[in-house]
């Protein structure tokens, strides 16, 4: 019989569901604190510093009481999650993490490029990666589709009066 | 006769395009896997902002019952809901299919929905103006009650659990104060940075979070190919009897449930399904293909939609993402939607209201007849499509106020989206409190320059708190025995 320790999860679970589980919650805790926190900083700065500006204080004690309030809750809720050993959320193993988190580096890639390039030149590149990476198409194929789409979609966009960043390429 | 003048503004052949094209779109876009149809409205939003006011808010509105059609074709075909309403109409009309009745499924939904969006459109017709007059009643004291009552019911409606729905509600009521206070002029939550100065726009948020967080997500999941055969298309008598007996309980139901803020179709689905497989004889055949279960959640899919609309038009109080953006495309035109709507915009209003009852016939005539065109654009391959939705929601986020800035809002919170649904947190909550919120703090901060004592003798102030309480104690009792799911 196999060692309990040494048992492969099954595709698509991930080997260590506990502490992954444990990182993503503490990830949820973590932002939703630093926007609460955020909220009160933000908020005592303007009571404490545009008393006298006509609506400071109701505008500062607005954001201190929802940041309290959401502090409040984060906390009461962790406390209660751990307690009860639950988790509402679910996590997926790296495997099935790993296209979401390429498709979104090149997405923050191409929006980093769409005014340097401009959008043809930047988007004709982004479908003919995305398209090779996850499509597996064949260089040809990558490359009409990727062209046919910049091209097309910037003349459709231009039509409508959308002002897209040229950038060295003038299309239309 | 108000309603008369919507329609004869309708039936002119420009009025007639925006309802066609809507619907087209809507379907065209809802029929893709992995597009809802509040995904599709984000994304298709920036797009007819060029419309006049009138052509726009009915082209939205067309697009949004199209894509809950068009949702509904790919999880009857494939098992792949675009929406969490159209789960429903999965379990049963997969099932259809997989027993060689795709086509009697397909035209059901198509009926289905075509009466409860007729029914919808004749309750709009008739509740929406007294619902505006009773509003007129209102002052910051019931708007304070009334908004606070809306993101309870949200947050307790929109997830398995009240206490993450709240959380969520808390941080988009403070990422929604991003930017120049309304009253104080004074920047909060910007940190220094000029950029933050503007805050968040709702078009690029619900983009990101509906559009490229739900592209993300999909991205997990692999869609199978439709292989399937229509053959015949409409159902049988026996059949049809059921079925619309189905879709009318179903209707009422979810025309009074609609009424209320967080009551999305997606929990009218859930709520007229288990009540028609309670009250069926043979509640073994749901989940094994029984027409009244595709019947009943389309038709309370669409019901719940055009009851939503409501308090939309008579309170200006959106009930859902949708219906949040329903409400941004109004004030892009400086038009508010509340009590005086139906009076300083009658001929927009009751042009709106005319398009329901033409765009569920256009829709029902393109559907049934177009049914094999939508099976084949649901076979484009998702690696082509996911590059050309994330490109199409990144420009529709830049063309809302041509800055990259709001691109890269789009992105961020198209990440916040997708690691929130996989974490299980709800989204609607935190598109409402983006709406809301500033409403509330608004009408807050009026009832204290007043006087807070205000609040005391102001009964519909308390009305609606007795409702949170409701809403509050419905979703414990709901959630502790497993019956309200995301």
């Amino acid at each position: 019989m196999q060692d309990r320790d040494t048992q492969l999860p099954a595709a698509g679970i991930s080997r260590n569901p506990y502490s992954a589980a444990a990182l993503a919650r503490l990830v949820d805790i973590a932002l939703l604190l630093l926007v609460g926190f955020a909220g009160i900083a933000d908020g005592l700065r303007i009571i404490l510093t545009k008393a006298d500006a006509v609506g400071g204080v109701p505008a500062g004690g607005w954001i201190v009481l929802l940041g309290a309030l959401l502090v409040a809750g984060t906390c009461g809720h962790a406390v209660r999650e751990i307690r009860a050993g639950e988790d509402a959320g679910t996590l997926d193993s790296g495997d099935q993490l790993k296209q979401p988190v390429i498709a979104l580096a090149m997405l923050l890639i191409y929006i980093a490029l769409i005014e340097p390039l401009g959008y043809t030149l930047s988007t004709a590149l982004f479908m003919a990666v995305y398209l090779r990476l996850f499509g597996k198409y064949g260089v040809l194929t990558v490359a009409g589709i990727s062209i046919a789409f910049a091209f097309g979609s910037s003349w459709l966009w231009a039509v409508m009066d959308m002002m897209l960043p040229q950038g060295p390429l003038p299309w239309p | 006769m108000d309603l008369l003048h919507g329609l004869m503004m309708v039936v002119t052949p420009e009025y007639l395009a925006y309802s066609f094209a809507g619907c087209l779109l809507g379907t065209l876009v809802g029929v893709l896997p992995g597009v809802g149809a509040a995904s599709a409205v984000a994304i298709l939003f920036p797009f007819v902002t060029f419309l006049p006011p009138a052509g726009m808010i009915i082209t939205m509105a067309a697009i949004y019952y199209g894509a809950q059609y068009g949702g509904s074709t790919t999880a009857i075909l494939v098992n792949v809901p675009g929406e969490v309403s159209s789960m429903v109409t999965a379990m049963d009309g997969y099932e259809m299919t997989k027993q060689g009745k795709p086509g009697p499924a397909l035209a059901m939904a198509a009926i289905a929905s075509f009466l409860a969006g007729i029914a919808g459109a004749i309750m709009i017709t008739f509740v929406g103006p007294s619902v505006a007059r009773l509003a007129l009643l209102f002052g910051p004291a019931e708007y304070f009650g009334l908004g606070l009552f809306s993101l309870t019911a949200v947050a307790a409606l929109a997830g398995s659990s009240l206490v993450r729905g709240i959380l969520v509600t808390l941080f988009g009521m403070i990422l929604a104060s991003v930017g120049f206070d309304d009253s104080s002029g004074l920047p909060r939550l910007t940190f220094g940075t000029t950029a933050l100065l503007q805050g968040f726009d709702l078009v690029p948020v619900m983009i990101g979070l509906f559009g490229i967080g739900e592209v993300l997500s999909s991205l997990r999941e692999q869609s199978s190919p439709i292989t399937t055969r229509i053959g015949k298309l409409m159902p049988g008598r026996d059949e049809m009897r059921a079925g619309l007996g189905a879709a009318g309980r179903a209707t009422g139901i979810c025309l009074i449930l609609g009424l209320l803020p967080g009551m999305m179709p997606s929990i009218g689905s859930f709520i007229s399904y288990s009540f028609e497989r309670y009250r069926s004889r043979t509640p073994q055949r749901f989940g094994r293909g029984a027409i009244e279960g595709v019947a009943s959640a389309e038709a309370a899919n669409n019901a719940t939609a055009m009851a939503n609309l409501i308090p939309l038009l008579g309170l200006g109080i959106p009930t859902g993402p949708t219906m949040a953006l329903m409400l941004a495309a109004f004030t892009m035109y400086g038009i508010v939607p509340g009590p005086l709507l139906f009076t300083q915009q009658a001929p927009l209003v009751w042009a709106l209201i005319a398009s329901f009852f033409i765009g569920n016939v256009i829709l029902l005539i393109l559907n049934l007849p177009l049914v094999g065109l939508w099976v084949r654009l649901a076979t484009i391959p998702y690696p082509i499509l996911a590059p050309i939705i994330l490109v199409v929601c990144l420009v529709g986020a830049y063309s809302t106020r041509n800055t990259m800035f709001d691109v890269w809002t789009c992105a961020l919170f198209g990440m916040l989206g997708w690691l929130m649904r996989v974490r299980g947190w709800p989204l609607a909550p935190l598109v409402l409190a983006f709406v809301l919120g500033p409403m509330i703090e608004r009408a807050g901060r009026q009832v204290l320059a007043v006087s807070p004592d205000l609040l005391l003798h102001r009964p519909a102030f308390w009305f609606f708190m007795v409702l949170a309480l409701i809403v509050i104690w419905a979703s414990y009792r709901f959630t502790m025995r497993g019956e309200l799911t995301d």
